[in-house]
């Protein structure tokens, strides 16, 4: 397995990861700007209060847990440190982002909610509703919060798992 | 330091650990793709960190933390990566047989791959740099752990490849 990078090629490659980066960062604001963009139309358009509502709450989400992450970006590893504090630290970044992720999932419930009970009022309280469709009925929200209890715990396995690793690695200290 | 310098370190890194970088990421992951791309990622790395390096410690030193920690990092993010174990428990494990010289080598680089692949990231490590002949000491200043915890680790290492080797011998024998 033969490797010849030149400092120059490594230049470009580092250009071109940067390059791709910033790409990405655009297109992830553009998403959220469109998402951002069609919930603030809902709020002007829907007559419904509590449609409304959850569409605000809704827009309101997004810009809370989508901000802080555009402004920071993705953080740089510090690869120079000694072995054991990079493992840690990998491990205690990984840990923190996951439970910063899955506490903020939380804020998305109001909005699911309000907007449930808006499509409950426009439809004449039929929660039950024996419609195959899809995008009808209650069955979309129960989804929804099936989706979201189902991010909550896989994402709360994951930090429990960051958070063993780390105390593992960090034995090896106290050995 | 500017680029010129940069360039210079990274060249002279290259050219003489260029060879224990390739080891290294053969150490970290058995499929070839991977292997490639981990080495590519090691290389910038390393480039991009001679920007920042003021000789507070030996280029060695530099250059096997940065690639260990790109390794470790490396198994870690994997979706992929098997259940790793500790020294203890790899003393446990039972060996394969060998059979004829040549295939008998094969067999304990083989064999030797396939459990440091299994290691726990700073027992790989570990056992990553007494293999590349660094001395306790500087296997400290790399990981981090005390000289004594590397010693003890050390001794840990030189008993299991005795083990397996002469385990290994014992099947070809018979």
């Amino acid at each position: 397995m033969q490797i010849a990078l030149t400092p120059g090629a490594l230049a470009s490659l580092s250009q071109s990861r940067e390059r791709i980066n910033r790409v990405i960062f655009w297109a992830v604001s553009a998403a959220l700007a469109l998402c951002a963009g069609s919930a603030f139309h809902h709020v002007l358009t829907v007559s419904q209060p509590w449609l409304k509502a959850g569409q605000l709450l809704s827009l309101a989400a997004v810009i809370y847990l989508a901000s802080p992450a555009l402004e920071r970006g993705a953080p740089r590893r510090k690869v120079d440190e000694p072995s054991v504090r990079f493992l840690i630290r990998e491990y205690q970044e990984r840990n923190r982002i996951c439970l910063w992720i899955r506490n903020r999932l939380l804020w998305c419930v109001p909005g699911v909610l309000a907007s449930w009970w808006g499509v409950l009022e426009v439809r004449g309280f039929q929660p039950l509703a024996r419609t195959n469709e899809f995008f009808s009925g209650s069955s979309l929200f129960f989804l929804t919060f099936l989706c979201l209890a189902a991010l909550w715990f896989a994402l709360g396995a994951v930090a429990d798992r960051a958070l063993l690793d780390a105390e593992d690695v960090g034995r090896n200290l106290d050995a | 330091m500017d680029r010129t310098q940069q360039d210079a370190l990274y060249a002279e890194a290259r050219s003489t650990f260029g060879a224990e970088l390739q080891r290294l990421a053969r150490a970290y992951d058995a499929n070839s793709e991977q292997q490639r791309d981990l080495l590519q990622e090691i290389h910038l790395e390393l480039w991009r960190s001679f920007l920042s390096f003021d000789g507070r410690c030996s280029l060695r030193t530099w250059v096997f933390r940065i690639a260990h920690n790109v390794g470790a990092s490396h198994v870690a993010r994997s979706v992929r990566s098997p259940r790793l174990v500790d020294l203890e428990t790899l003393a446990g494990d039972a060996v394969p047989a060998a059979a004829g010289a040549e295939m008998e080598r094969k067999l304990s680089a083989a064999m030797l791959l396939h459990l440091v692949h299994r290691l726990k990231l700073i027992d790989r490590q570990v056992i990553l740099l007494y293999l590349e002949g660094e001395e306790a000491s500087a296997i400290a200043e790399v990981t981090g752990l005390s000289a004594a915890n590397v010693a003890t680790k050390i001794h840990r290492i030189k008993k299991l490849l005795k083990q397996q080797y002469s385990e290994g011998a014992a099947h070809a024998a018979r």
